[in-house]
């Protein structure tokens, strides 16, 4: 919140051009009495072109990357053609919903079920370890280009199924 | 000639084992994808090679797209995370030699690492406050820079933002307007007066 009560988020998507209708509207009429809000418009538009033209890819790179990818692509093929579509897909079909959360739960059962065999002490001269997931313990896969992120940890490894946020209409 | 069939059409004729599909999306998505590694790495020779592992990795886990979201946002969650991740291994292998160095001549430079491989056009940076500006971007933490830049150099929307990284819409603004903050912090007394640069109206 700026010291004028104006939202200082409302603000930045104002200097963005994120805001519709009512909203934006309401920016207006408070911009036409502040003029601290103003200069800080003003500011945002300006650092943001000041980051664009400095990341921005140079004139003239050369961004033909397509026929060097098709030749590695066509390399790879033969080799074949990925997990999923041993599953199916290359027959043209896509795996249900539920049919991969499915495919999730048996694996997590499956990591579950095998903690417990090797936690297991036939002889009972071993004090069972309870599963405690201590943040040191956890690595998480930051690979997010998949549907599941996996979490390591010392005793187990945990896979956690994300569906894809609901998108809210009445948002930007 | 363009093709005009949509990206889902495409995807689905790749899924179907169709390789000339997926040039098309290739060629329609290159210029994008090199440029948003580029803006991460600053380096025209790895952006390009992080852009072709990206379609690779994309042409390799495409069975596995269900259409849940975009492609393009998922094509664009790939490069951000592979362009982050190269920057990274290129960070730890100077910290690496910096290392060795330093064990030779008993000294310790690792309060700042220096990029060394980057373009010269981009090292030589024209001025103080450019410099500023790629020194303020990479200190800020991944999911910080990742916002920026998918903002201010790809100009995505808050929306589009929120698909590619995967989070919601407040997220994609409490960390867009953190990340401004802190680059205003480092720069905003060598940019020019606000008035000079005012803004016009969206």
């Amino acid at each position: 919140m700026r010291d004028c009560g104006q939202d200082s988020i409302q603000l930045m998507a104002y200097a963005d051009g994120q805001l519709n209708g009512e909203e934006k509207r309401q920016v207006e009429r408070h911009l036409e009495l502040c003029a601290d809000c103003r200069g800080e418009v003003a500011a945002v538009r300006a650092l943001s072109n000041r980051v664009a033209a400095a990341r921005g890819l140079p004139d003239g790179s050369q961004a033909d990357i397509a026929s060097a990818v098709m030749r590695r692509v066509r390399e790879e093929r033969p080799r074949g053609w990925g997990f999923w579509q041993t599953l199916g897909f290359t027959w043209g079909f896509r795996m249900p919903a539920l049919a991969r959360l499915g495919t999730v739960a048996l694996t997590v059962l499956l990591v579950i079920a095998g903690t417990f065999f090797f936690q297991s002490s036939p002889t009972g001269d071993q004090t069972e370890t309870p599963l405690v997931l201590r943040p040191v313990d956890i690595q998480v896969d930051t690979d997010l280009d998949a549907d599941f992120s996996v979490f390591t940890t010392e005793q187990a490894t945990i896979i956690w199924f994300e569906e894809e946020e609901e998108k809210d209409p009445s948002m930007i | 000639m363009q093709d005009k069939r949509t990206d889902e059409k495409l995807v689905e004729a790749a899924q179907k084992g169709d390789s000339a599909a997926f040039e098309v999306l290739v060629r329609r998505y290159q210029s994008r994808v090199v440029s948003i590694a580029f803006s991460v790495l600053r380096n025209s020779e790895d952006a390009a090679d992080v852009a072709q592992e990206v379609f690779l990795r994309v042409y390799r886990k495409l069975g596995g797209f269900c259409g849940k979201s975009r492609f393009y946002t998922w094509l664009f969650r790939i490069t951000v995370n592979m362009s982050i991740d190269r920057s990274r291994s290129r960070q730890r292998k100077r910290a690496e030699s910096l290392d060795q160095e330093d064990q030779e001549t008993g000294e310790n430079r690792f309060a700042r690492i220096p990029d060394s491989d980057l373009d010269p056009r981009e090292a030589g940076a024209d001025s103080e406050l450019e410099r500023k500006i790629h020194e303020a971007i990479d200190e800020l933490s991944p999911k910080h820079r990742q916002v920026v830049l998918l903002r201010d150099v790809q100009g995505l929307s808050y929306q589009e933002i929120a698909q590619v990284v995967r989070c919601s819409l407040g997220t994609v603004m409490s960390r867009l307007h953190y990340a401004r903050e802190k680059l205003k912090e480092k720069v905003r007394p060598l940019l020019p007066s606000e008035a000079e640069e005012g803004g016009e109206e969206p």
